[in-house]
């Protein structure tokens, strides 16, 4: 059984946000949602401060708590691994958003336009129609490991556009795939593991 | 870490008012039919009058909570994973309360009364009604204390917390509503008030008590210490202060103590005031709580970031 995964290599990371852009072009996010995230962090005092870059996105939890606290089984989980959310059982509860302790699930009660005050323009019609075919208003959000490149053969968008070649897509269950062994060789470890999720994103250390 | 951005802001007010309405709901009725159960004087009209007022505080609470919801239609979905989800039990829980509580009313209140000349049947039904009551009156503290993303939120004192507040603000409701239709009661009026707020006075003493420990609990990880700076020095300081401590416990509990020593007409005129004041105060503890919650950090070696969208 294939379980999809990604590992993000923190060695790598130059913290461009094209992860973060790159996710808009095949999902159409609107204003304020990103489903990939850079996030910043700071250590140590002036003048002897690091900082550091942690891209993320839904980890695809084994055990996750936003399909966990779902009243209705909006929040699903397919055989591949990846958990997705059936738009037409969602009620806007965004309990799923509060339980998620990557902050990877976004409630949009209507598609935004990046240029507020603006009327929209072609290509942002277009978003909107897209997004508004897959999505109900009022309903909770997620990347889905862009299951729909997926089918196509493709990888998903933040993998292709990562210009340092920093993350790596493939099958956990896989012993020999390059996300296995390179968790294995280079010590890949989950975000906050004490939480019980087991995510199927893991990071390579940056040193 | 920012505190402005950093705490979360899907659930606002409407939420809030949802939590404060159905705890408040579920101990009104509580009291009312403890009060019938004891038999006290007066107790009858009093459990009447909590079958009324709790139930329905429950339902304009819900109404709150629909409001808050994407697509609203479809909220009667809310029940279907009970095995997992604390709204899917809750859902059942307060489903199962009003629809209790409407039996109640129905068949004691109006339009029937067969249920008065029935006290074993009532006290029955009562305490099987009084079950989904506790239920509603506890479970969204357990539902915010099995949120282990957020620590402030993540203890067991949410719950306890939520409970002695649903009890105290449903006497104070009941104290409230007594003194505007105190004719129900007619001479026993000023004795029922005597002994709710009584009563009342020990619950906001073990309120205050329990502020303190969820104040010392929520001490020990660092993320719920963001959420109780907030609270006590930051952008909730006055919601909490004045809210919570100074509207929510401090007014009515000096009253009521007042009127424990000498109940004076003007001790029992003060009450009402002080009800409405304590009434406030649990919608302020609702919204601080919720307010303040704020995501445990990511970490990677010693470097954290804020999870928090």
């Amino acid at each position: 059984m294939v379980r999809f995964g990604m590992v993000i290599d923190l060695k790598r990371c130059v913290g461009c946000y094209s992860c973060q852009i790159g996710c808009r072009q095949p999902n159409f996010t609107p204003r304020g949602t990103f489903w990939a995230r850079v996030l910043k962090g700071e250590l140590g005092q002036f003048p002897s401060v690091t900082r550091g870059n942690l891209p993320v996105l839904c980890m695809h939890c084994k055990e996750p708590p936003c399909k966990e606290v779902c009243p209705t089984g909006a929040t699903q989980k397919k055989d591949n691994g990846i958990v997705f959310v059936d738009s037409n059982l969602c009620i806007g509860c965004k309990a799923c958003s509060q339980a998620c302790p990557y902050g990877a699930r976004f409630y949009v009660e209507k598609w935004q336009n990046y240029y507020p005050g603006q009327p929209l323009n072609q290509y942002e019609e277009y978003a909107k129609a897209q997004w508004d075919a897959r999505h109900k208003p009022g309903t909770n959000t997620k990347c889905e490991f862009c299951s729909e490149r997926l089918e196509d053969g493709l990888q998903p968008a933040c993998v292709d556009v990562c210009p340092t070649n920093a993350r790596v897509f493939g099958d956990l269950d896989d012993p020999q795939s390059e996300v296995s062994l390179l968790i294995k060789t280079r010590h890949g470890f989950q975000l906050n593991p004490e939480l019980g999720t087991d995510p199927s994103v893991y990071y390579l250390p940056s040193r | 870490m920012n505190e402005i951005e950093s705490s979360q802001k899907l659930w606002g007010w409407k939420i809030a008012a949802y939590l404060f309405l159905a705890g408040m709901g579920g101990g009104a009725y509580v009291v009312g039919a403890v009060a019938d159960y004891l038999s006290i004087p007066g107790g009858v009209a009093l459990s009447q009058l909590a079958t009324v007022v709790g139930p329905g505080l429950v339902f304009v609470g819900l109404l709150f909570l629909i409001a808050d919801l994407g697509p609203k239609g479809r909220a009667y979905l809310a029940y279907k994973k009970p095995g997992t989800s604390w709204i899917a039990r809750g859902t059942i829980i307060i489903s199962a309360f009003m629809i209790l509580g409407a039996i109640n009313v129905v068949g004691w209140v109006w339009p029937l009364k067969g249920l008065a000349t029935m006290p074993d049947i009532r006290h029955a039904l009562g305490l099987v009604t009084c079950v989904f009551a506790l239920g509603t009156m506890v479970y969204t503290g357990l539902l915010l204390g099995a949120n282990k993303a957020i620590p402030f939120w993540s203890t067991a004192v949410v719950p306890l917390l939520f409970f002695v507040s649903a009890l105290s603000t449903g006497i104070m409701a009941l104290i409230l509503i007594l003194y505007f239709y105190g004719t129900l009661l007619g001479p026993v009026m000023g004795r029922q008030l005597e002994l709710l707020a009584s009563l009342d006075l020990y619950l906001l003493a073990l309120e205050a008590l329990v502020v303190y420990a969820y104040l010392q609990v929520t001490q020990r990880d660092s993320a719920s210490r963001v959420s109780v700076k907030l609270m006590l020095r930051g952008r909730l300081s006055a919601e909490f202060w004045v809210g919570i401590i100074v509207l929510g416990l401090a007014i009515p509990l000096l009253t009521e103590v007042a009127a424990a020593l000498g109940a004076s007409s003007a001790q029992l005129l003060l009450l009402p005031a002080a009800s409405a004041c304590g009434l406030l105060g649990g919608l302020f503890l609702r919204h601080v709580v919720l307010a303040a919650g704020v995501k445990a950090p990511l970490e990677v070696g010693s470097m954290t970031f804020s999870a928090q969208e």
